[in-house]
């Protein structure tokens, strides 16, 4: 650095100096030439006049030898090699040279007044000599030039030398400079490699004068006293944080959340819940082979390269995500990953915590789901409160409606929306009467019940429960009206009454069958042995009759003509219809110990037509043989579960009402054939069961009432009005089936069982 | 067929009753021997073979099941045929086992005595 300074220096000055230095050599050089050809030119042209003038004469007179005379006087003049003077003619007339040059030429032209030229060493002046007008010849004069080149010869050696002596000039000043300029620089230079060197930033330089280096340096030390502060500074702040970063190690050692370092992406740190958490020891994690994707779930690799992918473009992203990871043994974790830039070691890093929220996730999961079932509970409760069939109207303690279910709509017509909040009185005007019951279960906290209100409804009377109680929740005042529609369930009652008492009079002659019958028997077989102890076809009665003096053919014909074979039909068939009556009576007590069992449709439609046929009532006043039966019996019917005794009993039933209804018909409307079809098909998995007649038929009013309780078209005393509602009670209760009714004015009636073949 | 060779015992406590299937099965050229109870029947059955029995259910003393188990004790070839006027009579699991079926349960008043001679007939086969 010193030499390069010097020389730069030397350089410098040396460039400056020579430079000017061949310039002023030049400059004077070429003036003196000039000045030399000029004062050479002028010297050669004054000889040449001075010399022509005063050869005139001698060429006017042809004195050579004068002339040669006036021409060596010439001799003086410095630097003259040769004058010449040549006759009008042109030819030599006389010369001077001086020395060994080369003498002038013999003939001479002139061209010209005056020519001068420089050729080789010398300067040729040639001159015509004229004198008062006259023409007499010519002059030439020849001038050495070789003093100009001795005179150049002299410049340049003293160039020479002046050169050699501002060189050395210059390597004076050149030391002196460089002593003074880049002796403080240099030490500047020196002191801030010490300073770099020891790393001591206390050490300043020493300033010498007021000049510009002094300047610098003034700024180098305060630049020097600022890096020291900062220094301090730093130092602090660095002990400062190296005190945090212990604890911030510690804290991340301890802390319970799983917590790693990247740097560049790759893991450099683990804490212990990381290694508890994930599987991974830290020498794992940090080897450099291991890759942070293997701590994530395959399916948002993509994720993950792309947040770090805009992390290293230096993109903004948020510092918290949601992952789901994949633990060392393969397990599935979801985790939060919150991040944020530390400095790791001196170098910018990423402080990366897991928290587990597998579950959080779980429990988010329940949440969702607890609400969900909430929610379905409370639309469950709502769909209960709607589907009941009972109205519900919940009260305040100021009588308003609180709650209105879908039958309280139904039944009054106002929705729930226009409802709530009104006085119960005002859109349920049942309740008015009872106003006080509900007041005082408002007031008392204990609920009332009044039953089986008749309301009266055109032309029947339906009836109601009515219940009012308190709600029970602590921070809810109020109560709950119920209305029940009983109507059915009082029919019921009324109908199970009856059948109670039917009950017990089938009861009483279960008891009394076997009394009854074992006479029966006896009159019965008897009225039977009797006719076969009279009869000619067996052997024994002609024997004995013989014994007894008489014939057979004639105890024969005494009966006949006694009417004694009438009086004992008459027994047998008094007989045979007290054993029906018992049969019939029996029907009840049976029915409630029968059991289910497979039973062919197709027997029990011919027993059931056979005891029709056998029904006194029927042959009393509907005889069937005035009708045509007709039986379509399906062949693929196969054996049905049911109570055979009860299915006996509706169909009968239905059997007895076809009949009686064709009998009931006055002979103008009375069809040509009366006709009874029964049916026996088998449809999917049920078997369906048909009664059809062709008889009157049912106006709209009483189809919808003919399976209700009491409802009969049969003269008092006839009916019970209980037939078809048994029936319908014994195929819809007890078989689970279904029992309908075609019907209109004049095309005759068709009831339509359906039993399902299957029973649980 | 020849009905003399084959014995009936008509067991019941109806005199009506037991007279007139005594009656009919006599004329039909059967051996029949009348009973009044279950233990004069069983007395009976100790000196006679018997083939068939037609036995009433309620009785005075022993009753017909135990009658019919005791009698099917005795000779086990012996075959039963029940009338009864009891109208809530089911065929008892230990007549079952002995051989009795629904088939062979008459129910006073029975109307036909054709009915229960056809029965015979088929025991006798």
């Amino acid at each position: 650095m010193t030499a390069s300074i010097k020389n730069r220096l030397i350089r410098i000055i040396l460039q400056a100096s020579i430079t000017s230095l061949v310039l002023a050599m030049l400059f004077v050089t070429l003036f003196d030439m000039r000045a030399f050809r000029r004062d050479a030119i002028e010297t050669a042209v004054l000889i040449s006049r001075v010399a022509g003038d005063y050869s005139v004469t001698e060429l006017a007179f042809n004195n050579r030898e004068e002339s040669v005379r006036t021409l060596s006087r010439l001799r003086t003049i410095p630097h003259l090699e040769s004058v010449a003077i040549y006759d009008e003619a042109g030819d030599l007339f006389s010369s001077y040279s001086a020395g060994d040059v080369t003498p002038p030429p013999s003939r001479m032209t002139v061209e010209s007044p005056l020519a001068w030229r420089f050729s080789g060493r010398s300067l040729h002046v040639v001159r015509p000599i004229h004198h008062d007008g006259m023409y007499y010849g010519i002059i030439t004069v020849r001038l050495s030039t070789s003093p100009l080149f001795s005179k150049i010869l002299n410049h340049l050696a003293l160039l020479l030398a002046l050169a050699a002596v501002i060189v050395i000039i210059t390597v004076l000043v050149a030391t002196r400079l460089q002593r003074q300029i880049s002796g403080p620089i240099l030490k500047l230079a020196e002191t801030a490699r010490e300073i770099s060197g020891k790393g001591d930033y206390s050490i300043r330089v020493e300033k010498s004068g007021n000049d510009e280096i002094a300047g610098l340096c003034d700024a180098f030390n305060s630049m020097l006293d600022q890096i020291q502060n900062r220094q301090a500074e730093r130092d602090n702040a660095i002990g400062a944080l190296m005190e945090s970063e212990g604890r911030f190690r510690s804290l991340i050692d301890q802390s319970n959340d799983p917590l790693f370092v990247l740097e560049n992406y790759r893991i450099v740190f683990v804490n212990p819940r990381f290694t508890a958490y994930m599987g991974y020891s830290p020498n794992e994690v940090t080897s450099g082979g291991f890759n942070i994707l293997n701590l994530i779930a395959p399916e948002i690799h993509h994720r993950v390269v792309n947040l770090i992918r805009r992390m290293q473009r230096g993109d903004r992203v948020p510092n918290q995500y949601d992952l789901k990871g994949v633990t060392k043994d393969g397990a599935i974790i979801d985790f939060e990953v919150n991040f944020s830039f530390i400095e790791w070691n001196g170098k910018p890093g990423i402080l990366g915590m897991l928290r587990d929220i597998t579950s959080r996730k779980k429990t988010e999961e329940d949440l969702r789901k607890k609400q969900e079932e909430l929610a379905s509970v409370r639309m469950y409760l709502q769909n209960i409160i709607d589907s009941m069939p009972s109205l519900l109207i919940g009260v305040n303690p100021d009588m308003r409606v609180t709650q209105w279910n879908s039958e309280a709509t139904r039944v009054t017509g106002i929705r729930q929306e226009d409802a709530l909040g009104k006085e119960v009185t005002a859109v349920y005007p049942f309740i008015a009467p009872y106003e006080e019951t509900v007041r005082l279960v408002l007031a008392t906290g204990n609920p009332r019940k009044e039953e089986r209100i008749a309301v009266p409804a055109g032309e029947e009377t339906l009836y109601a429960d009515l219940m009012v109680y308190p709600l029970s929740s602590e921070n809810i005042d109020g109560a709950v009206i119920r209305v029940d529609d009983v109507s059915a369930r009082v029919k019921i009652e009324q109908m199970m009454l009856q059948t109670e008492k039917m009950m017990s009079v089938g009861g009483l002659a279960a008891g009394m069958a076997h009394e009854i019958n074992n006479p029966l028997g006896g009159i019965l077989m008897g009225a039977q042995n009797f006719r076969r102890r009279l009869s000619p076809g067996l052997d024994k009665n002609t024997e004995v009759a013989r014994e007894a003096g008489t014939s057979i053919e004639a105890i024969n014909a005494y009966m006949e003509k006694r009417g004694l074979v009438t009086l004992l039909d008459g027994i047998q068939e008094m007989g045979e219809r007290a054993s029906g009556i018992v049969q019939n009576m029996l029907n009840f007590s049976r029915r409630s110990e029968s059991k289910i069992t497979q039973v062919d449709l197709r027997e029990l439609m011919e027993k059931t037509l056979e005891l029709a046929a056998n029904d006194y009532d029927l042959k009393k006043k509907y005889d069937f043989r005035h009708m045509e039966i007709v039986r379509e019996f399906g062949e693929d019917l196969p054996p049905v579960p049911c109570y055979p005794q009860e299915i006996e009993q509706v169909i009968l039933n239905l059997v007895k009402n076809a009949a009686q209804a064709l009998g009931s018909m006055d002979a103008a409307s009375r069809p040509e054939r009366p006709r009874i079809v029964l049916r026996l098909l088998a449809r999917g998995d049920t078997a369906q069961i048909e009664v059809e007649d062709n008889g009157p038929g049912m106006d709209e009013k009483t189809k919808a009432k003919v399976f209700e309780p009491f409802f009969t078209t049969k003269k008092s005393g006839e009916g019970t009005g209980l037939g078809l509602s048994v029936s319908c009670h014994i195929i819809i209760n007890n078989h689970k089936g279904d029992i309908r009714l075609e019907t209109a004015p004049g095309k005759g009636a068709k009831f339509i069982i359906t039993l399902p073949l299957t029973r649980n | 067929m020849n009905n003399s060779s084959s014995t009936i015992l008509v067991l019941d406590d109806e005199e009506l009753v037991r007279a007139n299937i005594v009656a009919f099965l006599e004329d039909e050229g059967f051996a029949v021997i009348p009973a009044e109870s279950g233990e004069e029947a069983l007395e009976i059955l100790k000196s006679r073979p018997v083939d068939i029995g037609i036995i009433d259910m309620r009785l005075p003393g022993i009753d017909g099941n135990t009658f019919i188990l005791q009698a099917h004790a005795l000779n086990p070839r012996m075959r039963f045929m029940i009338h009864t006027g009891s109208i809530n009579y089911t065929l008892p699991r230990e007549l079952h086992e002995i051989g009795v079926r629904a088939g062979d349960v008459f129910r006073k008043p029975e109307t036909s005595l054709a009915d229960m001679l056809g029965k015979i007939r088929t025991f006798l086969e």
